[in-house]
């Protein structure tokens, strides 16, 4: 399990790619604080493709925030699935 | 005249020479008009998996971007290969070879199929001794639409980041000197690894290791897309991969019922077992799907059916319905850890997962049909070791000629792939200056 000041870290990473390289403005606190915000903002890193750099720290904070649940956990809906989705096709189709 | 001064002229003779074996007129009523229409309605099924069945089937996979040009890929690949076919091809294939090379390749006697005729004045008909009841030009066009899948199947493995000339150079190529030779050594009488005794009953050796090889080493020899491995590449539409999924899947029972060559009870369990492998696979691949990720996906099971599809064509004809269904379960699992595990392990951005499961699809039923051959279903008996021999011949043949053809393709055109910025902008408006809305 990370700690706060570890995601706070990557998060801030995420936060200079993605003004960088897409002139996206993201709030890093917020980031580490508000699932809902986190997962739409990975999500969307995610999906730069143009931007490997972005993705991968997207990809990184995703796997930190949200680590895999345990099977018998229920399956959260919306918008956790969607980053879910867009994570299985880092490095592969299937 | 020294002896290696006279071997061009005394090839060339040889190639155009026309023996026992090749195309031969009969009288019109020697053919079955059963066995021909089911071979003309084979063809057109197998013709509709490419065009559109392949074409969707990748297209879905790709990004929104590139859709257009798998596709553009596609149909010019099925036409080149045509005219291809016409010109040499098949007569390399299945026309008898010059004296002393007819085990690895066939002759020029056929080139621009002139002895492929239909004299209706003389009630006259050419037929191939390989399927004596229907026209030779059924026969013609039936095994011209294994060979553009063939390199049609390739297309995969480079998605989204190969020039479109240099492709269509490479395709062409390869289908001349990779797909015809191989053809030639499995499926023609005199070919080797037919003299062997190797089985292959509708293309698992022939088509599915051969262009699933060539992806892997094409993949590698390009590298992989821009972001690969650290940015999601999500496909555009899996609902046009399914609709290509069901299109391969029924087109596959001309593939393989087809490939009995008449209209009879071999070509009935040739497509039962066709559909058998395909279901045993797609739940297969599913199960372990779900049981590894926890969510059995509609591409998932997509996969599964076509490596399902993949590893029954070269057993087909030889197998039993349950063996079929073996094949089918052990094919779904295998191509899963193919597409997957065996993936992330060769390294290579082989996009849509050409090796994972024609080439692994291939390998396992190459491989179970020498275990599982009835001699009640096909006459004949398997082994395991001539199939092997086969697959291994297959592999390192296409591996070779596969990279020294790439290699070729990047001198002569200065280039395989396109620069990084118009990969970015994507191959459809780059390559074609065309785009989905």
């Amino acid at each position: 399990m990370s700690s706060d000041s570890e995601k706070l870290a990557v998060a801030a990473h995420l936060h200079v790619v993605m003004r960088r390289k897409m002139g996206r403005v993201t709030d890093v606190e917020w980031l580490v604080r508000n699932a809902d915000y986190a997962r739409e903002i990975i999500r969307l890193a995610c999906q730069q493709d143009e931007h490997p750099e972005v993705a991968e720290w997207g990809a990184r904070l995703g796997a930190m925030l949200f680590p895999k649940a345990p099977p018998s956990a229920p399956a959260p809906v919306t918008t956790s699935a969607k980053a879910v989705a867009a994570l299985r096709y880092v490095g592969g189709l299937r | 005249m020294p002896i290696h001064s006279r071997l061009p002229a005394a090839l060339l003779a040889g190639l155009f020479a026309a023996p026992a074996m090749s195309a031969e007129q009969v009288p019109v009523a020697q053919v079955s008009a059963g066995d021909t229409a089911w071979l003309l309605s084979a063809t057109a099924l197998v013709l509709l998996m490419t065009l559109p069945g392949l074409a969707l089937f990748y297209a879905g996979m790709v990004r929104k971007k590139n859709i257009l040009a798998v596709m553009a890929q596609t149909l010019a690949c099925a036409a080149l290969v045509t005219l291809l076919w016409f010109a040499c091809g098949y007569s390399l294939a299945f026309e008898p070879g010059p004296a002393g090379l007819e085990r690895w390749i066939g002759g020029l006697g056929g080139a621009g199929l002139d002895n492929v005729l239909f004299d209706k004045a003389a009630g006259l008909v050419s037929v191939h001794p390989l399927m004596p009841s229907v026209p030779a030009a059924v026969f013609v066009l039936f095994q011209l639409s294994f060979a553009i899948i063939t390199p049609c199947l390739i297309i995969g493995a480079v998605a989204e980041r190969m020039r479109f000339a240099s492709l269509l150079a490479f395709l062409g190529l390869w289908s001349l000197f990779v797909y015809v030779p191989v053809a030639h050594w499995v499926w023609a009488p005199q070919g080797w690894l037919a003299q062997l005794g190797a089985l292959d009953f509708a293309g698992g050796t022939v088509v599915h290791v051969n262009a699933g090889v060539a992806g892997l080493v094409a993949a590698w020899m390009l590298g992989p897309r821009v972001g690969f491995g650290r940015a999601a590449l999500t496909p555009a539409n899996l609902a046009y991969t399914m609709t290509g999924a069901g299109l391969l899947w029924v087109g596959w029972m001309g593939f393989n019922g087809g490939s009995a060559g008449a209209a009879d009870g071999r070509a009935g369990i040739a497509v039962l077992n066709t559909q058998l492998g395909a279901a045993a696979a797609a739940l297969s691949w599913m199960a372990a799907e779900w049981v590894t990720r926890r969510t059995p996906t509609l591409l998932g099971l997509c996969s599964g059916a076509v490596a399902g599809l993949v590893a029954i064509t070269p057993a087909c004809g030889f197998v039993t319905p349950a063996s079929a269904v073996f094949i089918g379960l052990v094919a779904g699992a295998a191509c899963y850890w193919g597409a997957t595990g065996l993936k992330r392990w060769l390294r290579a951005d082989d996009s849509l997962d050409v090796f994972g499961v024609h080439g692994v699809g291939g390998i396992v039923g190459a491989l179970l049909t020498g275990l599982l051959a009835d001699p009640r279903v096909g006459g004949v008996s398997g082994s395991l070791g001539t199939q092997l021999v086969a697959v291994l011949a297959t592999a390192a043949f296409s591996a070779v000629m596969t990279a020294g053809i790439l290699l070729l393709v990047y001198l002569l055109l200065g280039g395989l792939r396109v620069a990084p910025a118009r990969e970015h902008e994507g191959l459809d408006l780059s390559q074609h200056g065309e785009q989905v809305a």
